[in-house]
């Protein structure tokens, strides 16, 4: 099924470790370069920047090839402008066929992700269209295609797509044909995400092949942040109104509302209090994002407080919870610390600070008019700009 | 199946690292170590951004009050506490790399700064401190700003007082403002933005020469960047076209070569799309004055395939010139 030639796929992933232990300061430099010079690999895109460049001429290329055809295709594009659609997602994957030859060899280059995703969106429009807007079959038909993408290419993309499209089959389905699937909807989506991430934990112990590693990463982490928002207040509350024959301007009050209220609490600290307990760092992440989404679920419904007391209170009370930590897990020298670890590097930190300080407190130039006079210099006012995401 | 294991013992049985090494590797292993680092710094810098967020609007809303006075003292206290336990946690100043023995007195000084900012913005607003002479209120904290930056050692102040130092000249410079390419408000600003840019490229080579603080020149290469190139694409649609256009072409040289001197990956990548989008520029200037074009409209279509495969071609090439 893999597209690529084994060896050199397990290559890849034994290099990769290898720039982790050059980073982490076990191997110095010469080293790894007499380890990348020995050992073949597929060629890959480790720096995301360059990523996303190869990815938008990739992108580029896909759409310009497309254009060219449709040259040709000018005569049936008025009759069946599907099947348009349909040979362009071809494009996408036979280009992808060709991208990942034993001659070529790009895993994970930027180009690949162009044409599959390309292809993808072009099938969706296809399927679409051929099934006048079945959302059952489309979400099918994805989920499908989708699958074999990652299965063959290893296309890690490809597998949150798939987990999206078995979402939206479960949503389609349940909605369409069960009684009261309505009402059930939250539960049935909380019960997906939890079977699909205890699925995905057992197959990743099991896990003979390094290579599946990030795929089976990618669907816990997907499924953990469906188990939050399947049961959170603010997503059931809007869409219950949303979904109704008759949506209302303000979405009314719930049934069992303490029950989502108390999912909304309980699901990030258990994230929290389990992530560092399985040492799973990306768990410990969302139940953090899921703490500020339960925060503004509260916030959003019940005004407690006005936002600038709010705001310097939250902050207080964030740099207690942080500075006690810190203070706690100092003298660690294993377990849970806060001494650095050696494979992660705090550059990347240190850089999207310098870019979040210039864009949140920079300071503005002055307007001239006296009529306006809050546009006015200080970081401070700028910095009340940034209280709009709360 | 612990792969990070079997990779390392792979590396050791093709002889790759050494014995020693590998039982470094496995020695760290078993510390188990769950590293709370960052996220926990993170946390401090949102506290901080939250909490200056939250004093800025309750200053805005008490003006004219009694409380406000009283807020604006109590502002002064904070300032002055924080800048005196940064200064003398402080490391002594030195022209190469430093940093504080304990990480958290950097987001001090950082909050101090952002103090300072709201404090001159407010007593400017209120009680006209420098007069109508609005430049300065900008420029004092500017100043501020760069001293603290370059004897604290800290990049976050740096890019404050940068875009300090561009509003003084009546430019913001807020890389939100890279999300939208607002091209018209960039337009307008051309000839002093690039002046900007210039300034920074200037003070930076500067700096190499006399070493002072090397790390910064990423910081300020990053903004020269984006200020230069954006004003000239932004202007490459008028009169002055080709005027703004050799600029970038300028730019572009300057900055490959810079970024190879920083071994800086996003300076390159940055580079090359500004360079790239110039290049198409002056191919679209140059094909729309060939009228008789016209006929081979569908030719055309068949072409730009090739052309992006070519540009694909080139660009990776660039890249492993560049990794050497």
């Amino acid at each position: 099924m893999i597209a690529f030639d084994k060896q050199l796929l397990k290559n890849t992933f034994l290099v990769n470790d290898a720039y982790n232990l050059e980073e982490a300061g076990f191997i110095d430099k010469q080293q790894l370069k007499k380890i990348t010079t020995n050992i073949k690999t597929l060629k890959t895109q480790k720096n995301l920047f360059i990523r996303i460049c190869l990815f938008l001429l990739g992108a580029f290329l896909y759409v310009s090839v497309c254009g060219a055809l449709s040259i040709f295709g000018l005569s049936v594009i008025d009759s069946h402008w599907q099947i348009m659609l349909l040979l362009f997602a071809l494009v996408g994957f036979v280009g992808q066929e060709f991208i990942c030859a034993k001659s070529i060899n790009y895993f994970g280059y930027g180009i690949d992700d162009a044409s599959i995703l390309g292809g993808l969106g072009c099938l969706t429009g296809f399927v679409s269209a051929v099934s006048n807007e079945n959302f059952l079959i489309v979400s099918l038909v994805i989920l499908l295609v989708s699958s074999i993408m990652y299965l063959r290419y290893l296309h890690t993309l490809s597998i949150i797509i798939a987990h999206i499209s078995l979402i939206s089959f479960m949503f389609f389905g349940v909605y369409n044909y069960l009684i009261y699937g309505k009402e059930i909807m939250p539960f049935a989506l909380f019960i997906l995400g939890i079977s699909v991430y205890f699925l995905a934990n057992k197959a990743k112990q099991k896990l003979t092949e390094v290579y599946y590693t990030s795929g089976i990463n990618t669907v816990k982490i997907v499924s953990l942040i469906l188990i939050f928002i399947s049961l959170n207040y603010y997503i059931v509350r809007e869409l219950s109104n949303y979904i109704n024959v008759t949506p209302s301007f303000e979405s009314p009050e719930i049934p069992m509302a303490w029950l989502f209220y108390g999912f909304t609490i309980l699901i990030p600290a258990i994230y929290i209090y389990f992530g560092p307990k399985t040492k799973d760092k990306s768990m410990f992440l969302i139940g953090l994002l899921c703490v500020a989404f339960s925060i503004f679920t509260i916030r959003f419904y019940n005004q407690i407080l006005p936002i600038e007391i709010a705001l310097t209170l939250g902050g207080i009370i964030l740099f207690t919870i942080a500075y006690l930590s810190i203070r706690k897990l100092r003298k660690n020298e294993s377990g849970i610390t806060f001494l650095p670890d050696r494979y992660q590097s705090t550059n990347s930190l240190l850089a999207l600070q310098t870019l979040a300080s210039a864009s949140q407190f920079g300071i503005n130039p002055e307007i001239k008019s006296p009529e306006s006079p809050m546009e006015f210099g200080g970081g401070g006012f700028s910095g009340g700009g940034a209280g709009e995401k709360f | 199946m612990d792969f990070q294991q079997n990779n390392v013992q792979e590396l050791l049985d093709k002889q790759l690292i050494s014995e020693s090494q590998f039982n470094q590797i496995n020695a760290y292993k078993k510390l188990n170590v769950f590293s709370l680092h960052n996220e926990l710094l993170a946390l401090i810098y949102i506290s901080m951004s939250v909490f200056t967020a939250g004093i800025g609007i309750l200053i805005y809303k008490n003006i004219d009050t009694i409380g406000h006075q009283i807020l604006l003292l109590l502002l002064f206290v904070a300032i002055v506490v924080s800048f005196y336990f940064s200064y003398k946690n402080a490391p002594n100043f030195k022209k190469t790399y430093t940093e504080f023995e304990n990480p958290l007195y950097s987001y001090l000084i950082l909050f101090c700064i952002i103090l300072t900012c709201t404090f001159i913005g407010c007593l400017q607003f209120q009680y006209n401190t420098f007069g109508n002479n609005y430049g300065l209120a900008t420029l004092v904290p500017t100043i501020l700003a760069f001293v603290a930056a370059y004897y604290f050692d800290n990049k976050s102040i740096l890019s404050i007082a940068i875009t300090g130092a561009a509003a003084t000249i009546g430019i913001a410079v807020n890389p939100k403002l890279l999300l939208d390419f607002d091209t018209l408000r960039f337009a307008a600003l051309g000839i002093s933005a690039i002046s900007l840019g210039v300034a920074f490229i200037i003070w930076n080579l500067y700096c190499q020469k006399i070493n002072l603080k090397k790390h910064f020149s990423f910081v300020f290469s990053s903004f020269a960047v984006h200020l230069i190139s954006i004003a000239c694409i932004s202007n490459s649609f008028d009169g002055y076209w080709f005027f703004y256009l050799m600029i970038l072409g300028g730019s572009t040289y300057h900055f490959l070569g810079e970024s190879h001197f920083q071994k800086s990956v996003s300076l390159f990548v940055f580079t090359i799309v500004y360079g790239f989008i110039g290049i198409n520029i002056l191919l679209f200037h140059f094909f729309e004055n060939l009228t008789f074009l016209d006929q081979f409209l569908e030719l055309f279509f068949l072409i730009i395939p090739v052309y992006f495969i070519l540009s694909i071609v080139g660009f990776i090439k660039l890249l492993k010139n560049f990794k050497k």
